[in-house]
């Protein structure tokens, strides 16, 4: 178990300059085996992408600045009203400035330092599913109340406010509340963080793409048009420049017609050979599974002697070849 | 041979020819430096952009072979003491344009008991898959067009699938020339293309996966494969010279039995789609070279920026590509026999022993000292010198055999004589040394 750890430490290193050049894809056979076991790994994964898809959203709605919706409540009645209300309820502004600067602060702090946790024995997943009840019950209180009332309105005005004014430390968070908080919470956040995965994160870093498989089929036709037009061109241009003559259309000989067909029978040796590569090249489809077996099962004892005895009796069969003189010319 | 091969490497190291060279690069790089469209596929994806992406890169790939044909020619030019085309635009630039042109305005010719469509396909097929491959070769560390992660085993397929180009082609003519030429080159192109992944095996192994990406980072962290799997570095070479059929294993070619092989039908432009294809294989070969052998982008000593990557890519392909030209200056053409000899009895026995030792190799370092790195680079790097160090002995062993055996029966005494001189004093030194 030693030696996995160490092994897999060793591929992470190397794994994680390929971030940039994309995703799950790109790791080794052993970490994929390894990762399909390894939820919490896999769940961070795409958190980590999910945050940087919140940059992109934040940057939208810059762009919208979606702030001039609240300049109309910028005057002095409006003023008076939160004093009013700070007033009238003046535990609700503590109830709702403790709990969610403590969250927001709780959220960084776990994403920053999952290892930390991971180290405590707290799983990650559960830990965030903690952090999410928590959100829910605080955001499911304030929709509970009247929100067509104006001081409701200026609470939960507040509780944004109170979202915005921590720039530094969670930038994407406060947008994801802003997005999701009136709907069922989970639900949407689960599609859409699978949608993203799939779909959105790898458009927006224009790093990876599911469907990078889709230029073959592209190259293919491409080529195919430019091959077929070119033929297509020539054809036109050259038209009507040649005489067709039943001498000139003759196939490719000396002087005289050609006696015979020329899909004639030839000799034996070509057909061994074919033979012969059936066999090695059916030899090398079976060593690359074979390989990646190997290297993920960490070279396990049966598997490697499986392949040795595989190998053992081809080498045989090419010993038997050549002392037998089939690999004569 | 000996004299001829000193003689043609003087002429080789002219200085005129040189600067004509040197030219040249200059102007392939510039379209090199272009080819980093290659790596700006995440601007295009997948879409209407992509196809505009696609079509700008198949042009400049073709713009490629337009300048290799040209090197290829001025360089056989320099080495066979004769100006190489040196007519058609600046310093003969033009020379392979003007070919093409010509190709363009001639005859489309349908043989009379040809079949027709497979006629008509084959040199669009081979021409298809020989692009097909630039898709997933890596330019620099950004990647591909398609970065998969079985590129590597795409390339064994795309190359398998390559032969059937020239077999529609031969067949399809229905004449005994082209039949014969297919024919042969179909069986030559199997056979080698057995080593030629054979010896790509160590290297999955080591890495543990096919992707192109990955394989190059391995030899950025540790070492180049061409150091460390030396004898299959070897190996791989001469099997793609065999597999492009280029000198000296041009059979398909040879024009002193087969006219031209499977092209003595074509004409016009189902020729000249033949001659792209043969010709980017060229290109793409030194790329296989390069990245699974010589660290692809990597400079060897230390990390490089994205522009530098892509400029030496380029250095390493042009590199390969004028050995490619080197080989086919020097080297005398095989007999038939002799080639199919050669790959089964001495390349493919040799590719599948070296595949036992370094997957016994491999398996016994990582089941034993993993945990200890510093031994396994010790341990490596230690290999890789005996390795240089037989094939050195080997190298030197071959000079030996083929002088015995391959040079005129006139030099021969010379060299028995000096054998017996080298003897002779060293029996006289042994007898003085007995008696002290």
């Amino acid at each position: 178990m030693k030696l996995r750890g160490l092994i897999e430490d060793f591929f992470t290193e190397i794994n994680f300059k390929f971030c940039r050049c994309g995703s799950t894809f790109h790791q080794t056979i052993s970490q994929q085996i390894l990762s399909f076991h390894n939820f919490e790994e896999d769940y961070l994964h795409f958190l980590t992408q999910y945050l940087r898809f919140l940059a992109f959203c934040q940057k939208t709605i810059e762009f919208f600045d979606m702030y001039w919706l609240f300049e109309p409540f910028a005057d002095e009645e409006f003023v008076d009203s939160l004093f009013m209300f700070s007033a009238k309820y003046p535990d609700a502004g503590l109830i709702l400035y403790l709990p969610t600067s403590d969250i927001v602060f709780m959220l960084t702090s776990l994403a920053e330092n999952y290892l930390w946790l991971k180290n405590l024995g707290l799983s990650i997943p559960l830990v965030f599913f903690f952090i999410k009840s928590i959100i829910c019950t605080s955001l499911f209180s304030i929709l509970t109340l009247d929100i067509f009332r104006l001081e409701n309105l200026v609470l939960y005005f507040d509780f944004l406010s109170q979202l915005f004014l921590i720039y530094d430390t969670v930038e994407e968070l406060r947008v994801l509340f802003i997005l999701f908080n009136f709907y069922n919470f989970e639900l949407i956040l689960n599609i859409f963080f699978f949608s993203l995965k799939y779909d959105i994160y790898p458009w927006y870093m224009g790093l990876y793409s599911k469907s990078e498989y889709f230029f073959i089929p592209l190259g293919i036709l491409i080529n195919f048009i430019i091959a077929f037009l070119l033929l297509f061109l020539v054809y036109i241009i050259n038209r009507g420049t040649g005489i067709s003559d039943l001498e000139k259309t003759s196939a490719y000989e000396c002087g005289f017609d050609p006696f015979k067909d020329s899909r004639q029978l030839t000799d034996i040796n070509f057909f061994r050979v074919a033979v012969l590569f059936i066999l090695f090249d059916l030899e090398i489809i079976y060593l690359i599974p074979w390989i990646f077996i190997l290297y993920a099962s960490f070279y396990n004892y049966y598997i490697i002697i499986g392949g040795f005895s595989y190998l053992f009796i081809l080498s045989l069969g090419l010993l038997f070849e050549y002392k037998s003189k089939m690999l004569d010319w | 041979m000996l004299n001829s091969y000193l003689l043609n490497f003087k002429n080789f190291l002219s200085l005129k020819a040189i600067c004509q060279v040197i030219i040249l690069f200059g102007v392939l790089f510039m379209f090199y430096f272009f080819l980093q469209l290659n790596s700006l596929y995440f601007i295009f994806t997948p879409s209407v952009f992509g196809l505009v992406a696609l079509l700008l890169f198949t042009i400049l790939v073709l713009l490629n072979v337009y300048f290799i044909v040209i090197l290829e020619r001025k360089v056989m030019g320099a080495v066979q003491h004769r100006f190489g085309p040196n007519v058609v635009g600046f310093f003969g630039f033009g020379q392979s344009g003007a070919d093409g042109g010509k190709l363009f305005t001639k005859e489309l010719l349908i043989p009379r008991y040809a079949n027709t469509f497979i006629f008509l396909i084959s040199p669009i097929y081979s021409f298809l898959c020989s692009l097909l491959i630039w898709l997933f070769l890596p330019y620099s560390s950004y990647g591909a067009f398609v970065n998969s992660d079985v590129g590597m085993v795409f390339l064994f397929a795309i190359t398998s699938i390559n032969v059937y180009g020239i077999i529609f082609g031969g067949w399809a003519s229905n004449s005994k020339y082209a039949f014969f030429g297919a024919i042969r080159s179909s069986a030559q192109m199997i056979s080698y293309e057995v080593s030629l992944s054979l010896t790509l095996m160590p290297i999955l192994l080591v890495v543990g996966s096919a992707n192109l990406y990955l394989i190059i980072e391995f030899q950025e962290k540790v070492l180049w494969f061409i150091i460390s799997y030396f004898p299959c570095g070897i190996l791989y070479i001469i099997s793609l010279v065999a597999e492009t059929n280029r000198a000296p294993f041009d059979l398909p070619e040879a024009e002193g039995e087969l006219v031209a092989g499977y092209n003595v039908d074509f004409s016009s432009l189902t020729f000249a789609l033949f001659f792209l294809a043969e010709y980017s294989n060229i290109i793409i070969s030194s790329f296989l070279i390069t990245i699974y052998f010589f660290g692809g982008w990597n400079f060897g000593l230390c990390g490089i920026s994205f522009h530098f990557e892509i400029i030496i890519t380029s250095i390493k392909l042009v590199l390969f590509i004028y050995l490619f030209v080197f080989l086919r200056a020097t080297f005398p053409r095989f007999r038939f026999s002799e080639l199919m000899g050669f790959c089964w009895k001495v390349i493919l026995p040799l590719a599948f022993s070296f595949f036992l030792f370094y997957t016994i190799l491999t398996i016994w370092i990582w089941i034993e000292c993993f945990y200890e790195s510093l031994l396994l680079i010790a341990l490596s790097i230690l290999i890789s010198f005996i390795h240089w160090f037989l094939a050195l002995v080997f190298f030197l062993l071959s000079f030996y055999v083929g002088l015995v055996y391959y040079l005129p029966e006139q030099i021969i005494p010379v060299y028995k004589k000096f054998d017996n001189k080298v003897l002779l004093w060293a029996r006289v030194k042994l007898k003085e040394i007995e008696k002290t």
